[in-house]
């Protein structure tokens, strides 16, 4: 017979105490959205509203109308869609040579890759470098540039350890080389982790501006997050010193819908993908912490 | 051997790092446009090569000087961080936008990153030594640079009334700076409320330009309980203003240099921060707040949402709307969101006379920003540059840049700017910003000094010259305009200056339930040490 659960005191609180953290996270981005389809009267009358009386898209027509917009989404998108793939070869290769113990000098250069974790050139010598190559004001500026990740190639050589060295062996001896027993092997195998790897890459492309306010002075190559930062940027500015009369009067005194617009129009896609990777996301981060 | 092999990784990689910056741009050819004219390239916040570069007003002054300009954009939010990074690796733009900041112009000058002005630059360019002249500051760059100028930097336009006076002053060779003191060209910041005007007719309060501290509190105090605009008790904002702005009201109207160091009347430089009267002024600012008349949550209010509170008849008060633009745009936004009510029925403006019996306030310096030129670039170039610097600095080209296209947009006759460019359906004449994207470069390009009056709001700019008016007829207690100190560089004053932001500080006493007496004392003990010996230093190095 089954035995019916009881519902304990301790239940209710921890329960309540768990909507009530709910809530305190779920409503912000509900606001977010509240706010981006509010006008500044309603907002400076009920400012914590739970809906939205008299919607106006004025914040995401002043966000669609800037042709800036479309093409920061243009050049976010194909910078992801290049410096992913990129990105995860490389990292997956690099932590698979890594977590061979055979593989000559491993230790040593593991650290070298670390170090750059702590010690960094500086942002001139980088600019520098960028300028030789002759990649200013181009995309691959921003593609190559952190296209090798040390913390996510730590991660991958950490999950490749987990996997047993006899996998390897019984490959070779079907005949198999290097890279087959990489791409056909242990890369199947390496899902979890890939697509862990693979959300930590495309969010920080998602989330990248600086390296394109450094690099990239066509504002038509800009990514998203730099678009927005403009956009924001001049929204927000207050009246001060210096500016121009039309200057002043260009700034829009109601800035908040139009930085909520712009939160709801970036966060949309990251959170519409994640639901899809956050069971492998959840699996690739445990298995690769078991050793370290 | 491991260990070898890796040190000899680290040094191979350290000595490519040092090489990669050794490159060398010297040498090469200087781009020139299909008309053998110079491109010079200009790197400015928001600036966009397709639209600055193709309109009339563009073609008009380039033609004029002979040059073409390639626009790069420094993205606006971060333009003075990409213009440092861009000056420091010896990959600057011909002409480059950045912040001025003191150390870093004598830094720039002294490393040799930025190219010097000619020796003779002010005989040859006479209106561009008179707008560098008007920043207040041409002999503290003199004095500090050994005779040598590395930059330019931007004037302002708050002595637009007296330009004739001080372009007469500059060619008998007088000292601007010292012209810039004399009482009749001082020039009073424009600090002001806007209130409702028809609120006060409707509650019997007679409101003057310029009123007793407490009989504004008391305006303030029958404005939030009237509640004129029916938004409910809890909703009402007696004055609206946020916490970087409050000081100003209550906090100025006892001490005017409450967040600098200043001379004090022995003409020794000492903090504001530690004197009494700021004490006083804090005293006041608190009991503004725990009697009701700022908002509950005022340290969150952001600048730009004050209108807001405004427009939606949550508050009859807002500040700081004395200046023209600010009055302008308030203007503007009051009659779209309450349609059939009239800014000239009801708002007007209004400042305080401190319990002193003086009106306090600021008398405030004269640039903003500057450019800097890159080394490389050949003197022919250069002095294509300076002779589009000394051009829009002109009688001619100052107003010229204000205006648009001559002929086009404007045409002067018998020494009159009519201007006759097209309308908007307001009344009020199209932006030249608007009609003309390179505007963006060239009416900011050393000379915003030309003030043409533009006749979109006449009510806006009689406000704020109403008020400027009334202020000069009291005594004033003004911080005093003092470009030896806004040109000082030190590691620790700056480091004061950075670390203890006093508007937090104070709204953070404010909101506090600590008595406010108790709780500043223990925080002037945190840094009266340090203060202190700021001013002995500046007392040692800047009163020599």
């Amino acid at each position: 017979m089954l035995k019916k659960k009881r519902i304990s005191v301790g239940n209710i609180i921890l329960t309540a105490i768990m909507v009530l953290w709910g809530i305190v996270i779920v409503y912000p981005f509900y606001n977010s959205i509240l706010v981006s389809f509010m006008s500044q009267a309603e907002y400076m009358r009920k400012p914590f509203a739970f809906i939205v009386s008299n919607p106006t898209l004025t914040a995401y027509e002043e966000i669609f109308s800037d042709s800036k917009f479309l093409l920061g989404y243009r050049s976010t998108l194909f910078i992801l869609v290049t410096k992913l793939p990129l990105s995860l070869i490389i990292t997956c290769a690099m932590g698979y040579a890594l977590s061979r113990k055979r593989f000559p000098f491993s230790k040593a250069i593991n650290n070298l890759t670390v170090f750059t974790m702590y010690f960094g050139g500086g942002t001139i010598p980088l600019y520098l470098l960028i300028k030789q190559y002759g990649l200013l004001d181009s995309y691959a500026s921003l593609i190559l540039l952190g296209s090798f990740g040390v913390y996510n190639m730590i991660l991958v050589k950490n999950f490749f350890y987990t996997l047993p060295d006899s996998l390897e062996e019984s490959a070779k001896i079907d005949g198999a080389n290097d890279i087959l027993i990489f791409a056909r092997i242990y890369i199947p195998l390496a899902k979890p982790i890939i697509a862990t790897v693979a959300l930590f890459i495309a969010v920080a492309i998602w989330n990248e501006w600086f390296s394109a306010m450094l690099y990239i002075s066509d504002p038509k190559k800009w990514p998203l997050q730099l678009v927005l930062r403009e956009i924001i940027g001049n929204a927000t500015d207050v009246v001060k010193e210096g500016m121009s009369e039309e200057e002043m009067m260009k700034k829009e005194t109601f800035a908040l819908n139009v930085q909520m617009a712009s939160v709801v129009v970036t966060m949309l896609p990251v959170m519409l993908v994640y639901p899809f990777l956050q069971k492998y996301f959840m699996q690739g981060l445990t298995v690769g912490a078991v050793k370290g | 051997m491991k260990k070898t092999v890796v040190w000899l990784l680290v040094l191979v990689l350290a000595f490519g790092a040092l090489l990669s910056g050794c490159g060398n741009s010297k040498g090469k050819e200087e781009a020139k446009d299909s008309d053998g004219r110079f491109v010079i390239s200009v790197a400015m916040p928001n600036a966009d090569n397709e639209t600055w570069g193709n309109d009339d007003y563009y073609r008009y002054i380039t033609d004029k000087i002979g040059i073409s300009i390639d626009f790069k954009a420094l993205s606006g939010a971060s333009a003075s961080e990409k213009a440092r990074i861009t000056i420091l690796s010896g990959d600057m733009a011909d002409v480059t936008y950045c912040d001025f900041i003191m150390d870093e112009y004598l830094k720039y000058g002294k490393q040799g990153v930025v190219k010097t002005l000619p020796a003779d630059w002010e005989e040859k360019y006479p209106n561009l030594g008179f707008s560098m002249a008007m920043t207040g500051m041409l002999d503290e760059l003199k004095a500090a640079g050994d005779n040598e100028i590395y930059g330019l930097v931007r004037p302002m336009d708050r002595y637009h009334d007296f330009l004739a006076e001080f372009r007469q002053g500059y060619s008998e060779g007088k000292n601007i700076s010292d012209m810039m003191s004399i009482q009749e060209y001082r020039h009073i910041d424009k600090y002001g409320f806007a209130y409702r005007k028809d609120w006060a007719e409707q509650l019997g309060i007679k409101v003057d330009k310029i009123m007793t501290y407490d009989a504004f509190m008391d305006m303030a105090r029958k404005f939030k309980e009237a509640d004129l605009g029916n938004v409910g008790a809890d909703n009402v904002v007696a004055i609206a203003v946020d916490h970087t702005e409050a000081p100003n009201i209550f906090v100025t109207a006892f001490n005017s240099s409450y967040k600098f160091f200043h001379k004090d009347e022995s003409g020794k430089y000492v903090c504001g921060f530690l004197e009494d009267s700021t004490t006083e002024g804090l005293k006041a600012y608190k009991e503004a707040y725990t009697s009701g008349l700022l908002a509950k949550d005022f340290y969150t209010q952001k600048a730009q949402n004050l209108n807001g509170l405004f427009c939606a008849q949550r508050s009859g008060i807002i500040f700081p709307r004395g200046e023209f633009t600010a009055i302008r745009k308030l203007n503007t936004e009051f009659e779209k969101a309450n349609l059939g009510l009239k800014a000239k029925d009801c708002i007007d403006i209004c400042w305080i006379i401190s319990p002193d019996g003086k009106v306090h306030g600021r008398e405030e310096s004269n640039f903003y920003g500057g450019y800097y030129f890159n080394p490389d670039m050949s003197d022919e170039k250069f002095a294509k540059i300076l002779e589009l610097a000394d051009y829009v600095s002109s009688e001619e080209g100052g107003p010229q840049v204000k205006l648009g296209v001559p002929d086009k947009d404007f045409k002067v006759e018998n020494g009159e700017y009519i201007i006759t460019r097209e309308k908007t359906e307001d009344g009020n004449y199209v932006d030249v910003a608007k009609l003309y994207p390179s505007y963006g470069f060239f009416a900011y390009f050393i000379n915003p000094q030309y003030k043409v009056q533009i006749e979109s709001d006449p009510y806006a700019m009689e406000l704020q010259n109403d008020l400027l008016k009334a202020k000069k007829e009291y005594e004033l207690s003004l911080l005093n305009r003092d470009v030896v100190r806004d040109c000082y560089s030190d590691e620790d004053y700056n480091k004061f200056r950075a670390t203890y932001d006093v508007n937090s500080m104070f709204a953070e006493l404010v909101v506090s339930d600590e008595d406010i007496e108790t709780a500043w004392a223990k925080k002037k003990d945190e840094f009266r040490t340090t203060a202190e010996s700021i001013a002995a230093k500046m007392n040692e190095t800047l009163l020599k």
